[in-house]
């Protein structure tokens, strides 16, 4: 593709389309749900819908702040400690997955086992096993061993969401990186793990990067976990959300909102991770 | 306490009247003794389990909202600590589940209603709560007063355990803490400028069915909306009334399945016909929040035997378009002129693994008692279960002005108190049977066979699951 | 078929050889025989850890097996071990064969829907301009939204009624559709907002992909005179083809057990439309309380996707061997 400058007005409009058509289908129904959480009860059942209306801020202060009744009685939402739980449960167990899976992601990429293809499979097939089949179980024995709405247990048990897919993906992208590389390293004296830390991984960077951001929007998202095995505690933020449906109703406004504050860490983390995604491996270099 | 009484004149009785005497004095002193134990039998010690923690799961409901702000009150009067859980109703009932099978007591106490507590009971995770109310140092009965309780309402959470029978005697598995029943609710502006009256019988209904639609301000308004998709709620409760209206219950006096009964056929393919002519297309799924969305949105003119705990709802301009334009009225009456409705009971119940259970009963009293009732529903908690809530004065003016005319929302909930009751055999499976049903009623809207092949397979098939 | 995974042409499994490398070349880096074996050592000692975890979640994993082959309800304390009996009624069960054949419309359409796309969105970001940062962040955004939440917005965007997207497409002279609330549009509603969430995920790989395909390559086929078309086609897409194995393997893998979407919006109706295995388990587990039917209707479903990635890995990798035979 010619850059920038070079295009033809027909390549331009085009590519104008066709970013105006992704930017819809991608955009279209978070900005629906963004106007969502802006607008009152009354507003959002309104037939036929309300593009044009008065914004309250009232479903983002009770998200925050509180309902008036909270407020009133000087009491801390308990929605911003949800935010917080599932910051430190998926943040942490992305961490955990990371710390175990790249050297586990690395020897299966490098390995000559026979079975090293099998167990990359088995690690696949952790991912096919529905969660209504171990969850009755495992509340039992959280429960009889102590872990049940605590950190560690739910850290412990998102590394079924979490380890498969960072070692999976990484190990893709480690055997992208050709064995001369490791030749070179070798040469120069460097053990296994200090190769990989300090030449495998900065090249893998891209790839290690997409893995973390997907393991921890999987984690993030997950719900069955946070409803069976935490408790007041350490209830994540996905269960705060669905607070929101309430006996009769389903409180729309409130629930946009809380799903727009709990979709910025995400962001962040993957605007942080952006720089990483889009620097490429050059192996131009290496040639 | 020993007899103070002292002979005055030692020597003027022979030995014998002496003896009789002293008996007397004894049998007289005691009496007085009975007399002066007796007003502290009243007087139970609400310290008695002080410094102790109990856990609560509740299900999001304005009961709750009332709830939370007199806990402090409750700590304050007991010393117990109360620690909660407030979930939806779906999460909820499948975190209750996942508790009460792994049998672990995580919950001392829940919300649950006589529906769930028949399977509840028959796997023994509750706790009959009679000894509880007879024993004087754990309850005061007499300012209890059980009396109070609406009998078929108390009623509800008494099961003999035996399947398809009993409901109504035995143990008491929870107490009530508020119910819900169903009516009609109407736009009155729009009835007038359609010249039409509020139906009285089902037959009438169907009659204006077809003239029941206009033109509103931002489009079509069409004539009802009721909740219909494939879940036990509709036959249990909303098209549930209307079923015992026309005099179907699930079990007749014998025994048998009424499912497929000829009065069964009428009232489906009545009520069919009332949501192909009445209903937009793809009423077939509305759940009951979009019942009430759709209602208090103002697309419809009538809202058919749909939950009368909708009502604050449609009253609150902030959240409904219809505010000052709502009636209501009692669910039409059916062929023979009878008029009964499905209820749902909001209870509480002890759970059988808890680890303090003193602690968690003298919760439940206090919850329960009339004092914190009235606050509740001065709060948000409808509808009362206890007769006296009704009559206190700040009750009565809260839904006052809720209708088309004073007086009418509690005029009609008390109309429909009278005939609301559940129904049904108690049975651990209920709901799968019910769930059946209703997918044969759903069948049968989108033409999936007719009404009769329909309803009766179900029949055949809940016949089948009764057995096993 | 899993363990030439990672054996085809000495171990080479997922990236194709680099131009102008032979095809037989060695791709392993090969140590002295000492060295060899602590290097053995070493990378034993790298997977340990994980081995370790996912082990201990075999344990709640094979008791709830076990429980599928008892008649165990949710209720009653005892239970019977009733064998293959669970999987016998299953079988004479109609309405299990119309969550099976869902199930697998399910995947079908999620997968042939979402790759296609996610790779048209990911060569489109690849191109460089200005938006492309931009779009590359927002692209991001459906995957933070929570399925279920998803799930409950779109429901109430489709409404047939009320909702935003029949509006929408009356605005532009479209008809309205009936979307969840009919049983011949319900799966495809479904699969949308499936797609809505999902793609981006499968843009995400891709795209990273894209970016790791080597520079040189392509700059020596455009001294050749090569136009866009043809370097995707011999050398972008060929480097891609394991990117791409992977987001198939995760999207089916996701798709077969998909749940939370289908239980906000239809719950499996209208008429069984969208009735999968995965909510029928939940269904005979909570609402009525058969956590025997449960379980094995779960332990199908884990042997479907089984199957199902096993056969495809397979193919591919016959595929690339007789490629380079």
């Amino acid at each position: 593709m010619p850059s920038a400058s070079r295009r033809s007005p027909s390549q331009f409009v085009l590519l104008g389309l066709a970013y105006a058509a992704v930017g819809f289908f991608i955009l279209f129904p978070i900005a629906w749900i963004f106007l969502m959480s802006l607008k009152t009860f009354g507003d959002i059942i309104a037939y036929p819908p309300r593009f044009l209306f008065t914004p309250t801020l009232e479903n983002y202060a009770e998200v925050l702040l509180g309902t008036p009744a909270e407020r009133a009685a000087g009491q801390a939402p308990d929605f911003l400690r949800y935010l917080g739980n599932s910051l430190i449960i998926s943040g942490g167990a992305v961490l955990l997955s990371t710390l175990i899976g790249i050297p586990a992601a690395f020897a299966l990429a490098r390995s000559r086992f026979r079975g090293a293809g099998n167990i990359r499979f088995t690690f696949l097939s952790f991912r096919f096993a529905p969660e209504l089949s171990i969850i009755l179980p495992l509340y039992l024995i959280y429960t009889q061993i102590g872990l049940y709405d605590s950190y560690p247990g739910m850290i412990l048990v998102h590394q079924l969401i979490t380890l498969p897919l960072i070692i999976l993906i990484t190990t893709g992208f480690f055997r992208d990186i050709p064995p001369e590389i490791e030749e070179a390293a070798a040469l120069d004296g460097a053990g296994i793990w200090s190769m990989l830390a300090r030449v495998i991984v900065p090249i893998a960077m891209p790839g290690i990067a997409s893995a973390m951001i997907i393991a921890f929007i999987f984690s993030w998202n997950n719900l069955i976990f946070g409803l069976v095995l935490a408790g007041g505690a350490t209830r994540p933020v996905t269960m705060g959300i669905l607070q929101a449906m309430t006996f009769d109703q389903i409180r729309w406004g409130l629930m946009a909102a809380s799903a727009m504050v709990a979709a910025v860490p995400g962001m962040l983390v993957a605007v942080w991770v952006q720089k990483h995604i889009t620097r490429g491996l050059t192996l131009g270099a290496v040639k | 306490m020993g007899s103070r009484y002292v002979p005055r004149t030692p020597n003027r009785f022979a030995p014998w009247q002496r003896l009789v005497h002293l008996v007397l004095a004894m049998a007289i002193a005691s009496v007085a003794a009975v007399g002066v134990v007796a007003p502290s039998r009243a007087q139970m010690d609400w310290q008695q389990r002080s410094g102790s923690t109990i856990n609560l799961l509740l299900i999001s409901h304005p009961f709750v909202d009332a709830l939370k702000p007199l806990l402090p009150e409750f700590t304050e009067l007991t010393g117990i600590e109360v620690i909660y859980e407030e979930l939806a109703e779906q999460p909820g009932f499948e975190k209750l589940l996942a508790d009460l099978s792994s049998q672990t007591g995580t919950y001392d106490l829940f919300m649950t209603s006589p529906l769930n507590n028949w399977q509840y009971a028959t796997a023994g995770w509750l706790e009959p709560l009679d000894a509880y109310l007879e024993d004087e140092a754990l309850t005061d009965l007499e300012a209890y007063d059980l009396d109070d309780f609406a009998p078929g309402i108390l009623a509800s959470g008494r099961w003999t355990r035996e399947p398809m029978q009993g409901v109504g005697e035995g143990p008491l598995w929870a107490l009530p803490i508020n119910f819900e029943t169903y009516q009609l609710a109407y736009r009155p502006s729009i009835m007038k400028q359609l010249g039409l009256e509020v139906p009285e019988t089902y037959a009438e209904l169907l009659e204006i069915a077809p003239n029941l639609a206009t033109e509103g301000p931002n489009g079509p308004i069409y004539g009802l909306i009721t909740r219909f998709d494939k879940y036990w709620d509709l036959p249990y409760l909303t098209f549930g009334t209307m079923l015992q209206s026309y005099g179907v219950e699930m079990i007749d006096a014998d025994g048998s399945l009424q499912i497929c009964s000829p009065e069964s056929i009428a009232a489906t393919t009545d009520f069919l016909n009332l949501i192909h002519t009445a209903s937009p297309e793809g009423a077939a799924a509305f759940t009951w929040d979009q019942a009430m969305q759709g209602f208090a949105s103002g697309q419809y003119v009538m809202s058919f035997n749909e939950a009368n705990l909708f009502a604050p709802v449609y009253e609150d301009p902030s959240q409904s378009a219809i505010a000052d334009d709502v009636g209501y009225a009692p669910t039409p009456l059916g062929p023979d002129g009878e008029r009964k409705a499905g209820a749902w009971v909001w209870s509480m119940s002890l759970n059988a693994n808890s680890q303090d259970k003193e602690a968690a009963w003298l919760f439940l009293q206090w919850l329960t008692s009339k004092e914190t009732m009235i606050k509740t529903h001065l709060d948000g908690n409808m509808n009362p279960v206890r007769q006296s809530a009704w009559e206190d004065p700040q009750v009565a003016a809260l839904v006052e002005n809720w209708g088309e005319t004073p007086g009418q929302y509690r005029e009609v909930a008390e109309e429909m108190a009278e005939v609301a009751a559940v129904r049904f055999p108690p049975h651990p499976e209920l709901t799968r049977m019910l769930d059946r049903w209703a997918e044969a009623i759903q069948q049968s809207y989108f033409d999936n066979g007719n009404v009769e092949e329909n309803l009766c397979a179900a029949q055949a098939d809940i016949e089948r699951m009764l057995g096993s | 078929m899993a363990a030439e995974w990672g054996e085809s042409r000495g171990g080479a499994g997922f990236a194709p050889p680099l131009p102008n490398t032979s095809p037989s070349g060695e791709r392993k880096f090969v140590r002295s025989g000492g060295l060899e074996r602590r290097a053995r050592a070493t990378y034993l000692a790298m997977l340990a850890p994980a081995l370790v975890l996912l082990l201990a979640s075999l344990y709640p994993f094979l008791t709830g097996l076990y429980t599928g082959l008892t008649n165990k309800k949710l209720y009653l304390p005892d239970s019977e071990f009733i064998g293959l009996g669970n999987f016998q009624t299953l079988a004479a069960t109609p309405l299990f064969w119309t969550a099976l054949t869902n199930t697998l419309v399910y995947t079908a359409l999620a997968v042939l829907i979402q790759i296609p796309l996610g790779m048209a969105i990911a060569l489109l970001l690849d191109i460089p301009s200005r938006l492309q940062s931009f779009l590359r962040t927002a692209l991001v955004l459906p995957l933070l939204i929570p399925p279920v939440v998803a799930g409950l917005m779109w429901k109430t965007m489709m409404q047939p009624q009320s909702g935003i997207l029949n509006w929408l497409l009356a605005q532009v002279g479209l008809p309205p559709q009936l979307w969840l609330t009919d049983p011949a549009t319900a799966m495809i509603s479904v699969v949308l907002i499936d797609s809505w969430l999902f793609t981006p995920l499968a843009t995400i790989i891709l795209l990273a992909g894209l970016q790791s395909v080597p520079d040189d390559a392509i700059e020596a086929a455009r001294i050749d005179g090569a136009t866009a078309w043809p370097v995707f086609r011999d050398i972008r897409l060929p480097w891609l083809v394991p990117h791409i194995v992977l987001v198939a393997l995760f999207r089916i893998a996701d798709s077969l057990k998909a749940m939370e979407i289908i239980y906000a919006t239809t719950r499996g109706g209208p008429l069984d439309a969208t009735r999968t295995l995965h909510i029928m388990a939940y269904e005979e587990a909570y609402r009525w309380s058969n956590l025997g039917t449960a379980m094995a209707i779960v332990f199908v479903l884990w042997l479907i996707c089984y199957l199902v990635s096993g056969t495809l890995l397979g193919l591919w990798q016959r595929q690339e061997r007789s490629a380079y035979a």
